[in-house]
């Protein structure tokens, strides 16, 4: 889990930063061509409590995962660039964060 | 709907623009198929979500919407005094709130909003009064006011802010309303384009700093900066700063005896009224990079020191044959004649006017007692300047368009924008200086705006008061002065100088092969196989020639001279967009521009600087 998360992190990061600092928005394109990985990594939480969590936060992981696949599928479906920034930025970046350490992050901090 | 928040908005737009208030408040105003639904982010701002047809787009992030806003502000940076800000969309108003947290009062906002019905949500939604009130924001709305665009363009772009214009269009706009978006864009940059090839005014304006610097630099070599008379002379006297207002007139004839009692510093409109008055100052000061040398055109003017930024018109600082101090004023090549040689620079606020350099000077000098004089800052009896500056005597003025403000002797007196400008900035600068230190500043301008911080008094009191005590020959003392320089640190510094024409010259030869690579991508650009390699080893080819310009420190002589084509290249590729080829193509047509004018620039620049630093050598 800690590749995937460490490969879906560093597209997403590029992406993010081509788009704020580089003024190059390919959000949609390059969120369709992280579909595959996206779902792979998601789908890991959804295939029951794998992790040994707390029932309780279990199911809110899961909500949490839910949401950010269906605000995905919606981003995408609407081709809305700044609902697919913001899932991929703020929903699933939570989600890959929590396999990874500092280091896995290397300069790259959110932004 | 909040009508509390729609009441607040147009009251504060009462008192900014009325009549745009009114025709909101009329519905003078044709609504548009937009539908416009609020919802709030989980970070608890306003967001919109808006559906245009089949198209359902927000306008804000639904989870974190602060956070976009706040990379997009620290990137879009510091906004010039003089700027002009082009918004194209205003969304729920996250972007207008940044950019106007830190928006100087001087410079431009222009908001283009194309969807009435968003904008009528905004208002709806968004408590926007204190932006208004604090700053007029150039609201132009489709269906409302569209038209006002273009004359609202023209205004607030000129030559000299273009360099500091900026643009940015909302998130999802350009997919929502591209069309119309496109096509005021395009306006801006076909604008921006024509200014820029309307090449006398360009060859007027910007090249002239470029030429003065270059002008100037031999001079600069010879190592004297202000900072070196503060020890020259003890600072429990008082300074007078002589400046051309017309109030000079009143009270000049008084000016004589302070001679050798108080440091005279006269602005350069100052010289010809003073010496004419038979009033010899110590210290003459000089900002503008373009004045006529008309205005110390009298006999003995051109013993008096100078006093001055590498910009100042060379043509003055060649007519002063006494010692020529320069400060810092932000260009770092004349800094580096000093960095070289491990030395300081020292500088003065220059504020924007020559008084305002000459007061800080004044100020820097180490003086806690400070008189003003002809400092008016408005316009007194309808005149602009004193008379026997630009002509002997100086005609009224229709001031009825002015702004009055509280005056030293009358109730109102009329200011003019730039003249208002000023008058802050005393007051500021002021403020600042009594944090500092105790100095205390007697405005003896017989007339003109009251200035904050200052006690008016009259010229016959004040110099009643302050010559009192031994003589001070300020100039001799002045003109005894070593300079910063030893004779080793002269010569390299004067060397280093004479490479600034080899410097120019290479700038030229890479804008060439610059060129050379723009035609290559136009001309793959304009061939029916575009391919991925071949643009991107040329626009790595752009980039190595760029860099090469750059890393030479004469490419800032160019990079003023040519700050409109820069920022046009710059600005967002916006037109073009559909297709990679087509934007390519534009790529390449707006880097012809660019490299013509940095060949044309540099070679032109190169000529003058042999000229100017290597005839003597020759």
């Amino acid at each position: 889990m800690e590749e995937k998360a460490i490969g879906l992190f560093n597209k997403l990061q590029e992406t993010c930063v081509k788009y704020h600092y580089g003024k190059i928005d390919t959000v949609l394109k390059d969120a369709q061509g992280m579909s595959g990985e996206i779902q792979d990594f998601c789908s890991a939480f959804l295939q029951g409590n794998i992790f040994g969590m707390a029932e309780d936060d279990y199911q809110l992981l899961q909500t949490y995962t839910l949401k950010v696949l269906e605000d995905y599928i919606g981003a995408l479906k609407h081709q809305d660039t700044v609902w697919m920034l913001d899932t991929l930025d703020a929903g699933l970046r939570e989600l890959l964060l929590l396999f990874m350490d500092e280091k896995d992050m290397g300069e790259h901090t959110n932004g | 709907m909040d009508n509390t928040i729609w009441e607040k908005n147009l009251a504060a737009m009462d008192q900014q623009y009325p009549v745009f208030a009114d025709m909101l408040r009329k519905k003078q105003y044709s609504e548009d198929d937009v539908e416009v639904q609020v919802e709030q982010s989980m970070d608890g701002e306003i967001i919109f979500r808006v559906k245009k047809q089949e198209q359902l787009l927000y306008l804000g992030a639904k989870r974190d919407a602060k956070q976009p806003v706040e990379i997009w502000e620290e990137l879009f940076g510091e906004i010039h005094k003089y700027a002009a800000v082009f918004l194209f969309g205003v969304g729920s108003g996250a972007y207008l709130k940044a950019v106007m947290k830190n928006f100087p009062k001087e410079a431009n906002l222009i908001v283009y909003e194309p969807s009435i019905n968003i904008f009528l949500s905004l208002l709806k939604e968004v408590d926007l009064s204190q932006e208004i009130e604090k700053h007029p924001i150039g609201f132009i709305v489709e269906g409302l006011n569209e038209t006002e665009f273009t004359p609202v363009m023209r205004n607030s772009l000129v030559l000299e802010n273009f360099r500091y214009m900026k643009e940015y269009v909302h998130p999802n706009y350009k997919a929502l309303f591209g069309e119309k978006i496109r096509e005021y864009v395009k306006q801006l940059q076909r604008y921006m384009e024509r200014m820029i090839v309307e090449r006398n005014t360009w060859h007027v304006m910007s090249i002239s700093t470029a030429h003065n610097i270059i002008g100037n630099l031999k001079y600069i070599a010879e190592g004297y900066h202000p900072q070196l008379m503060v020890n020259a002379f003890p600072h429990d006297g008082a300074a007078i700063l002589v400046s051309a207002g017309p109030s000079l007139n009143k009270n000049i004839h008084e000016l004589k005896r302070a001679k050798n009692k108080c440091l005279i510093v006269a602005v350069d409109t100052a010289i010809k009224p003073l010496m004419n008055a038979g009033i010899v100052p110590d210290i003459m000061t000089t900002v503008d990079a373009l004045k006529p040398l008309g205005l110390v055109d009298v006999e003995g003017s051109e013993q008096i020191p100078l006093v001055a930024p590498p910009s100042a018109v060379t043509a003055f600082v060649e007519h002063q044959k006494g010692k020529k101090f320069f400060y810092f004023d932000g260009h770092s090549l004349p800094m580096l004649l000093y960095s070289m040689n491990h030395k300081k620079f020292s500088d003065v606020a220059i504020g924007g006017s020559v008084a305002c350099a000459g007061f800080s000077l004044i100020y820097k000098l180490g003086f806690d007692t400070i008189i003003l004089v002809g400092q008016d800052l408005a316009h007194t009896g309808n005149r602009a300047y004193a008379d026997g500056t630009f002509q002997d005597i100086m005609p009224e003025e229709v001031t009825s368009h002015m702004t009055m403000v509280k005056g030293n002797y009358e109730e109102k007196v009329p200011t003019s924008e730039d003249l208002r400008i000023f008058l802050e900035w005393f007051e500021n600068y002021i403020k600042g200086m009594k944090q500092r230190r105790n100095v205390t500043v007697y405005n003896a301008t017989e007339g003109g705006a009251y200035i904050e911080g200052t006690e008016v008094v009259t010229l016959k009191e004040i110099l009643d008061q302050v010559c009192q005590g031994e003589d001070i020959d300020f100039a001799d003392r002045i003109q005894n002065l070593n300079s910063e320089f030893s004779a080793e640190e002269s010569k390299a510094a004067k060397e280093y100088v004479e490479e600034i024409p080899g410097q120019l010259a290479e700038i030229h030869r890479y804008g060439e092969e610059l060129r050379k690579v723009y035609i290559r991508l136009q001309k793959h650009g304009n061939s029916g196989n575009l391919n991925q390699d071949t643009v991107g080893k040329l626009l790595r080819r752009v980039k190595k020639f760029t860099n090469k310009c750059m890393e030479k420190p004469a490419y800032e002589l160019i990079e003023d001279s040519i700050a409109l084509a820069d920022s046009l290249v710059r600005s967002e590729q916006f037109e073009a967009a559909d297709t990679m080829k087509d934007e390519i193509k534009e790529i390449a047509r707006k880097g012809i521009i660019y490299s013509d004018l940095l060949i044309e620039c540099a070679s032109l620049l190169e000529e003058y600087a042999k000229e100017v630093l290597l005839t003597d050598k020759e």
